[in-house]
C-alpha cells in the first residue's frame, strides 16, 4: 500500500475540515452552522459539478464507453440493494433492511466530490459523464427498496407510488445536478470562462465549509450507533468496500481511465445520507431512521473519504 | 372573546411538504400557521434537522377551529400521524383578536 496517498488525502483541507467538525463536537465546542447554509453548500456543490460535467461532455464525443457506464450505472444502483436487503433481513427486519438497502444502492455525492478533489490534486484525468452516472444511480435504489418492503412486509397500508417515484426521480439534488449538467453541456465557451471563477476557484473553499458541516453532524450521531455498533460497523465499512472492489472490476470490464474507475468505485461503494432517508422518511416510516442515516453518515461516508479513496486509487494504479 | 380549539400538528416536514398542506385545503381549512425546521426527538429518535433534506425535522402546524369541527378535523389527521409519526394537542383557548375580514370558517 502506497502510504503517501493515504498522508496526501489524510492532509488535504477538505479532510482536514471534516476532521475538525468531528473534533470540535465531540470536545463539545459550541461551532455549529446555521442548516440553510449547509443546504447552500450542498447546492452550491451539486450545481458546480454539474456545469463542470456539462462542460466536460461538451468537449468529447458521444462514444460506447460512456453509454455502458451510464447502463452499468443503472444497472449496479438498482442491484445492489438485493443483496443487501438479503443479508440483513433475517437480522433487522424488513423494515429496515430495505431502508438500509436503499440508502446503500443509492449514492452520496459528496464522497463523489470529494473523490474529484482529490483526482484533480494529483492531475488524475476523469470524464464529465461521470457526474450524469452519478445523478443516474440515486434514485433507482430508492424505488426498489421500497418495492422489498412492500413486498416482504404483513403490512396492508399500501405505497403510494405516484408520489414515490416524484420523490425518487424528481428529489432536488437529482434535479439539480441534471439540470445544471444540461446547461453546462448547452453554454457556449464565453460562458464557460465567464463561470469559472463560480465552477473551479470556489470549490475547494465550499467544499472544506461543507465538509466541517458533515463533520459536526457525522459526531452528533456517534451515540446514536451506540446500540447497534456491531451491526452499523460491519456492515458499513464491509458492505462499502465489498461494493467500491466489486466497482473496480466493474470498472476494468468497461475499460474506463483510471479517473473514473475511482469514480465508479466510490459511486458502487457509497451510501446516501441525503435522497434516500427523505423518500424513506415517507415510504418506509416504519423503518429506524437513527439507523440507517448514521450508519450512511457516521460509518460509511468518512471510511470512505478518508481510507477508501486513497485505498481505490492505490488497487485501480497496480491494476490499470 | 371567542372560545376555540388550538390544534398543533407536528409532522415530518417530508410528508407535510409535500402532501400534507394540499390535504388541508381538500379537508376545508382555510387559515393555518407554520413554523417549519422543528426538531426534537420522538418515534424516530433523535430529529437533528442538520442534514441538507427533509431529514429528521418537523413542521409545527398551528389551526384555530371551531370546537364543533374539532373532532373532524383530528380524525383526518389520525391515519396521517399513525402511518408517519408526529403529534396532534387540542387545547380549548380563547381568542382574543380574529381578522375581522377573514371568511376563514374552521
Amino acid at each position: 500500500m502506497d502510504y503517501s496517498l493515504v498522508l496526501h488525502n489524510l492532509l488535504s483541507p477538505p479532510i482536514l475540515f471534516y476532521s475538525l467538525g468531528m473534533g470540535a463536537f465531540l470536545l463539545r465546542s459550541d461551532l455549529e452552522i446555521p442548516s440553510t447554509l449547509g443546504k447552500l453548500f450542498s447546492l452550491y456543490l451539486l450545481m458546480a459539478i454539474g456545469l463542470k460535467g456539462g462542460f466536460s461532455i461538451q468537449q468529447s464525443t458521444l462514444d460506447g464507453t460512456m453509454i455502458k457506464t451510464l447502463a452499468a450505472s443503472i444497472l449496479v444502483a438498482a442491484s445492489t440493494p438485493f443483496l443487501a436487503f438479503y443479508l440483513l433481513r433475517a437480522r433487522l427486519g424488513a423494515y429496515d433492511a430495505a431502508a438500509i438497502a436503499a440508502t446503500y444502492g443509492s449514492i452520496s455525492a459528496v464522497t463523489f466530490i470529494t473523490a474529484i478533489s482529490f483526482l484533480e490534486k494529483l492531475g488524475t484525468e476523469y470524464d464529465g459523464y461521470m457526474i450524469a452516472a452519478m445523478a443516474l444511480m440515486e434514485s433507482p435504489a430508492i424505488i426498489v427498496g421500497v418495492f422489498l418492503a412492500n413486498r416482504h412486509s404483513k403490512s396492508t397500508a399500501s405505497v403510494e407510488w405516484k408520489g414515490l417515484l416524484q420523490e425518487a426521480l424528481l428529489n432536488g439534488s437529482v434535479v439539480l445536478i441534471l439540470g445544471s449538467l444540461l446547461i453546462g453541456y448547452l453554454a457556449d465557451t464565453e460562458y464557460q470562462a465567464a463561470l469559472k471563477p463560480f465552477t473551479s476557484d470556489l470549490f475547494k473553499g465550499f467544499l472544506c465549509f461543507f465538509l466541517l458541516d458533515m463533520g459536526l453532524a457525522s459526531a452528533r450521531r456517534i451515540r446514536i450507533l451506540r446500540k447497534s455498533a456491531r451491526i452499523a460497523l460491519t456492515f458499513g465499512i464491509g458492505f462499502a468496500l465489498f461494493t467500491g472492489l466489486a466497482g473496480i472490476a466493474f470498472a476494468y470490464l468497461l475499460n474506463l481511465s483510471q479517473g473514473n474507475a475511482l469514480l465508479f468505485a466510490l459511486l458502487c461503494g457509497s451510501a446516501s445520507y441525503i435522497a434516500v432517508p427523505a423518500a424513506m422518511r415517507i415510504a418506509v416510516p416504519q423503518a429506524n431512521a437513527s439507523l440507517y442515516v448514521p450508519m450512511s453518515l457516521t460509518i460509511t461516508f468518512p471510511f470512505n473519504i478518508i481510507l477508501g479513496i486513497p485505498l481505490y486509487y492505490y488497487l485501480i494504479s497496480i491494476i490499470w | 372573546m371567542t372560545t376555540v380549539d388550538k390544534i398543533e400538528l407536528i409532522i415530518p416536514s417530508a410528508y407535510a411538504q409535500h402532501r400534507l398542506i394540499s390535504k388541508l385545503d381538500e379537508w376545508g381549512i382555510n387559515g393555518y400557521s407554520i413554523i417549519k425546521e422543528a426538531i426534537g426527538k420522538g418515534r424516530s429518535g433523535i430529529q437533528q434537522g442538520d442534514l441538507p433534506a427533509d431529514v429528521g425535522r418537523s413542521w409545527y402546524i398551528i389551526i384555530a377551529s371551531e370546537t364543533s369541527r374539532t373532532k373532524l378535523i383530528v380524525e383526518e389527521f389520525r391515519p396521517i400521524i399513525s402511518r408517519y409519526g408526529g403529534i396532534c394537542l387540542v387545547t380549548s383557548v380563547n381568542m382574543l383578536i380574529k381578522d375581522a375580514n377573514s371568511e376563514d370558517r374552521y
